[in-house]
């Protein structure tokens, strides 16, 4: 696995470490700070007694079952990267300055991401409760829909469209914007019917 | 990714990043984003999307978010096909860039898809402008609403909130000039309201009724502007209209055309 954008920040030796296991049962270790970006990691600490360096240190991994270990790689490389960041329960989070250089790791961090890499760490993102993590996968998803067309839309996240007709129609109605896509359309129609009116003539 | 497996969490976290618009095409894929996004939560975000809806003399403009639709009447127009303007709004227009002469279909067009707006639930209209009066919607654009749309409340609501603007025109106070031309208007409401309208069409609303209150000094009744009006606007001589752009330019000129070309 890729270690990511340049300058990615690292475990010190002198970290507290937390012990995670993946569902392929494969272990990893994160610090103390950035496990705590972690909705889930923080309500285990707390339900475990994890409270203290000392407790931390002599932990049994912690089992997390819905993610991946190629996941749960990722997942460590961006709390690690986050680790300066406010912790999961400021929930005003984004509204702290932003460093611009996050910001640009953030977005390399992102365009590794193939689709389906994305897909898991979204879902492992909103397991741990990464609300940081959860709003920029949201975020990326979000984009490749913007804009688009309910068929591009369809097309690329391979969506089936199981409307009967009747409800398309329905739904088409739903839609304000149809009004002024069909009337397009329709102009569009006219137009080529009066272009091949004279030449049908003749 | 299979974007139909994603939990209704995780789809909330990404409707949040997404304007009514995509909102509204994302929910158009397939029955169950349809399922999920029609229900009131997750339209949360959809539901506190502003509409904004502006009337002017010179264009309607749709704002809802981040997506503006404007609806021009011309002042400084440059003529674009019917197909140019619709795509027109189908971008984020610099209002103030593009001014585009609206034919009945067009404002048909537009006033149908501001109604489409009004019906879909998961939009709060939060501000309806109305800075003068809208003439271009007329009766014969309700009738034709109505017989083409039944039990359609909202565009009555519409209406009746411009019919009450109409016996209350919101001015700009600071625009004397607008007021008076105002005053004008309402002074001869209804006969004027069809010569203006065609007025309108080329000239935009304060040409028009700059010129109407011109043509009454000089003694014009109004079966002769509108017969007139008709005359000089008909055919290719509109044209040559089109290159006076000011008002105080314009009526002298129209006075000079039809003390030649006055219909009998």
């Amino acid at each position: 696995m890729a270690d990511g954008p340049s300058g990615a920040k690292k475990c010190r030796d002198d970290d507290v470490l937390f012990r995670v296991k993946s569902k392929e049962d494969r272990e990893y270790t994160l610090s103390k700070k950035a496990a705590q970006l972690s909705g889930t990691i923080h309500h285990y600490s707390e339900n475990y007694g994890l409270d203290n360096d000392e407790a931390i240190m002599k932990m049994e991994p912690m089992s997390l079952l819905e993610v991946s270990s190629e996941s749960l790689h990722h997942i460590i490389r961006w709390c690690e990267q986050h680790r300066n960041c406010p912790i999961w329960e400021e929930e005003k989070w984004w509204q702290n300055e932003r460093d611009a250089e996050l910001t640009k790791w953030e977005d390399e961090f992102m365009a590794e991401m193939t689709s389906e890499t994305l897909y898991n760490l979204f879902l492992a993102a909103n397991f741990l409760d990464i609300k940081c993590l959860l709003d920029k996968c949201a975020q990326s998803v979000a984009d490749m829909i913007k804009g688009k067309s309910v068929d591009e839309i369809r097309e690329i996240w391979m969506l089936e469209n199981d409307f009967t007709p009747e409800e398309e129609e329905k739904i088409k109605n739903e839609n304000p914007w149809e009004a002024i896509l069909r009337y397009q359309e329709q102009l569009e129609k006219e137009k080529e019917e009066q272009a091949s009116q004279p030449a049908a003539s003749s | 990714m299979n974007l139909s497996a994603l939990n209704f969490d995780v789809l909330y976290s990404i409707s949040q990043h997404l304007d009514a618009f995509s909102i509204c095409n994302l929910a158009s894929t397939s029955s169950h984003f349809h399922n999920i996004l029609t229900k009131s939560r997750y339209l949360q975000k959809a539901s506190q999307s502003k509409l904004h809806l502006t009337f002017r003399s010179q264009h309607v403009t749709v704002c809802l978010d981040k997506h503006c639709f404007c609806f021009c009447i011309p002042k400084n127009y440059v003529e674009l096909t019917e197909k140019d303007w619709t795509y027109c709004c189908s971008l984020h227009i610099d209002s103030e860039d593009r001014k585009i002469l609206p034919s009945n279909d067009y404002i048909y067009s537009a006033l149908k898809f501001i109604t489409k707006l009004l019906r879909t639930p998961c939009f709060q209209v939060v501000e309806v402008e109305i800075i003068e009066h809208p003439w271009f919607i007329t009766t014969e654009f309700e009738e034709r609403f109505f017989q083409e749309n039944s039990n359609m409340n909202s565009i009555s609501l519409l209406l009746n909130e411009l019919s009450n603007s109409i016996s209350q025109p919101i001015l700009a106070k600071s625009d004397p000039t607008c007021e008076e031309m105002f005053g004008a208007a309402n002074n001869f409401r209804g006969y004027f309201r069809a010569i203006h309208r065609r007025l309108l069409q080329s000239f935009g609303f304060q040409n028009a009724i700059w010129i109407v209150n011109e043509l009454l000094r000089e003694g014009w009744t109004y079966n002769e502007m509108n017969d007139s009006i008709l005359c000089v606007l008909s055919g290719a001589r509109i044209n040559r209209y089109r290159e006076f752009e000011t008002r105080l330019l314009l009526p002298e000129y129209l006075r000079r055309i039809f003390s030649t070309s006055r219909c009998e």
